[in-house]
């Protein structure tokens, strides 16, 4: 069985218009071990897809409008509140993208990271305290007795970052969710944080969600990927083979339009980058039929009444697209 | 200069920049941040020129210094070949004719309550002399050649895309006719499918109006794709310059190496992993003695703890390092 299984998530917001879909029917599933990637723009759904896991949505605004999410035996939507916080933190854990505004500046990194501890009602500070430099150590922070001690904004954007990974894996959860957790990180700190992730998922065998819009970190970190698009699924099927042989008409311009590092040879002509045209659409317009069609190169009349169904091409690699060119 | 001095826009001599900080009490003594350390650059007419570097290695304040919006505390700054180091009042707006900025974060750049082509139009009112009408056919006709349409130019920032508004951004930029623009991360806070109609309209530009650009990015691919030449800054130092070919083929600094080796590749067919560069960029109030980069490096010995490399021309490029066999 899967260690994640969301299936037909719609996460609605409230918004002056009414409500409006910012997950819609989305289904994907998480083996243990696995690094699945959802990949997306802003806007794309892909950061409210993550809160809806963890149950994060703000009920104020919005709600989980329908679907399912199975979590070992149990669908997260149904959970009471005081039963998905214990899960919270214990066996689901997040990363969050800006390190900075996620750890509170009032506190020490010893202290947040054991409040994971305190949360779950575990209270003993001798252990506490040993847990936290354990932590430490399995995220490679040198200095962990000194880290403890200070406070966010004393230590590097890196530092940060693996003290926030420390945080999430205070109990060793199954399910991880990183949410662009490299962005605001320099390409070499960010490759320390991707390699980290990827190391701790081998030697804890997590199962994680890594939430990002680079298509090189996509490409070298996930076994899986799955692209959104307006709220929607497009594309899914394992990285290599959607990398090779991409079937959704965004995928495909969405490969198409990264610069690639040392493609031209010395002297070589540079090309044109080629474009999608257009830009991506708000949460705010209500469309009929697929959203990318009118940013689309193959687009039908059929495309803008009808919302195409997430058809299997090939085994395991499956797309939403009415376009026959993407059998 | 001789020979080449007619096609040379802009030279950029031992230029430095230091900070103050400030004390937490009188009794201390001054430290200061040394942001841009002893730089030369020399640009072309017509050419692009990348500064690729991680966060608070001084990219930004070296451009700052560049358009003189700073003043720099050493070195020199010569636009066409007259000094603008220290210059002020009249021939520093003149100078300011013939440089542009395109700003990282288009949703923070443009007043919210100017209208597109009022924002295109407010360059022209501060340094030209030109009436009020055709100022404003300028602009719009400005705005049409960066994609916009004539009924968009009515429009305020907020009814615009990201992508639209970096090209108010950019016809901004334009309106006085610059030989130079300096683009601060141009694409880096916009949409990756959007990114492309960014980077080729920028590429349009430069063919039709023979611009030279100076783009500051993290991106490597980004920086390959769009400039001829490539200056590496690590801690307020340039360690490595020169074609981008040249370069990106074979760096020969190991922080040039490190940044290639790091960047993932958008093709899962070549998984590598990085060894990773060990460590954080240093605090820059209190850099490493020597090579600022030895404690980061593979190959340091002692030499590089001791003693900071002199710029010196190797395979077609300028690089600072003690070992670069």
């Amino acid at each position: 069985m899967a260690l994640l299984d969301v299936n037909n998530l719609v996460t609605e917001f409230t918004t002056p218009a009414g409500p409006r879909r910012a997950v819609n029917e989305v289904s994907f599933a998480v083996q243990r071990g696995e690094i699945l990637g959802l990949v997306g723009e802003s806007g794309s759904g892909k950061s409210v897809t993550a809160l809806s896991i963890m149950g994060l949505v703000d009920n104020q605004v919005g709600r989980i409008a329908g679907g399912s999410i199975g979590f070992g035996g149990m669908d997260l939507t149904k959970l009471p509140a005081a039963e998905l916080r214990a899960l919270r933190g214990k066996r689901l854990s997040m990363i969050f993208q800006e390190p900075l505004s996620a750890l509170n500046p009032c506190y020490t990194i010893g202290d947040q990271i054991a409040e994971a501890f305190l949360a779950h009602g575990d209270t003993d500070k001798r252990k506490n305290h040993q847990r936290v430099l354990d932590l430490l150590r399995l995220v490679h922070i040198p200095d962990p007795e000194g880290v403890l001690r200070r406070y966010p904004h004393e230590i590097s954007g890196g530092m940060r970052q693996r003290a926030m990974i420390a945080m999430a894996l205070a109990y060793t959860p199954e399910l991880l969710i990183a949410d662009e957790p490299t962005t605001a990180l320099d390409v070499t700190i960010q490759a320390q944080v991707l390699n980290l992730i990827d190391r701790l998922r081998r030697e804890l065998s997590l199962g994680v969600v890594l939430i990002t819009h680079d298509i090189g970190i996509v490409a070298q970190y996930t076994d899986r990927v799955a692209v959104m698009y307006g709220g929607r699924i497009v594309e899914t099927g394992p990285t290599a083979e959607v990398f090779a042989a991409p079937k959704h008409p965004y995928t495909i311009g969405l490969l198409a339009s990264v610069p690639r590092l040392r493609h031209r040879k010395p002297g070589e002509k540079r090309t044109r980058l080629q474009e999608i045209p257009g830009s991506v659409p708000s949460i705010a317009e209500i469309t009929q039929g697929c959203r990318f069609a009118n940013r689309c190169a193959h687009s039908m009349p059929q495309c803008a009444q009808q919302v195409p169904p997430m058809r299997e091409r090939t085994a395991g690699h499956a797309t939403a697209c009415h376009w026959e060119g993407a059998a | 200069m001789s020979g080449g001095k007619d096609s040379m826009l802009l030279e950029v001599d031992n230029l430095s920049m230091r900070f103050t900080l400030r004390r937490r009490s009188p009794f201390q003594p001054k430290r200061h941040v040394h942001a841009v350390n002893g730089i030369n650059i020399r640009l072309r007419q017509g050419e692009t020129l990348g500064i690729v570097g991680e966060s608070g290695c001084g990219k930004t304040t070296l451009a700052r210094c560049i358009l003189r919006l700073l003043e720099p505390t050493d070195g020199s700054i010569k636009l066409n070949g007259r000094d603008i180091t220290h210059a002020k009042g009249a021939t520093l707006r003149q100078a300011r004719r013939d440089m542009q900025f395109v700003f990282q974060d288009p949703y923070a750049s443009l007043d919210p309550r100017m209208r597109a082509y009022e924002l295109v139009r407010e360059p022209l009112d501060a340094l030209s002399d030109l009436p009020r009408a055709e100022a404003d056919e300028r602009a719009i006709a400005l705005l049409e050649k960066v994609g916009l349409t004539r009924a968009q130019a009515k429009q305020y920032p907020h009814q615009f895309s990201g992508g639209q508004r970096q090209r108010i951004g950019i016809a901004r930029a334009l309106a006085l006719n610059p030989k130079l623009v300096l683009a601060d991360e141009p694409v880096s806070a916009l949409d990756v499918s959007v990114r492309a109609q960014i980077l080729n309209l920028m590429a349009d530009l430069r063919a039709e109006f023979g611009l030279s650009y100076i783009v500051i990015s993290h991106d490597l691919a980004i920086i390959e794709h769009v400039c001829d030449r490539v200056a590496i800054i690590y801690l307020g130092r340039i360690v490595e310059q020169g074609e981008v070919e040249t370069i990106f083929n074979a760096p020969k600094h190991p922080y040039t190496q490190a940044l290639l080796a790091a960047i993932p590749d958008p093709d899962p067919t070549e998984r590598r992993r990085a060894a990773d560069i060990q460590g954080d960029l240093p605090n820059p109030s209190a850099p490493p003695p020597g090579c600022t980069f030895h404690p980061r490096c593979p190959k340091a010995t002692a030499l590089c703890r001791q003693q900071a490399p002199e710029p010196r021309q190797l395979d077609g490029r300028e690089v600072s390092c003690h070992h670069t066999d």
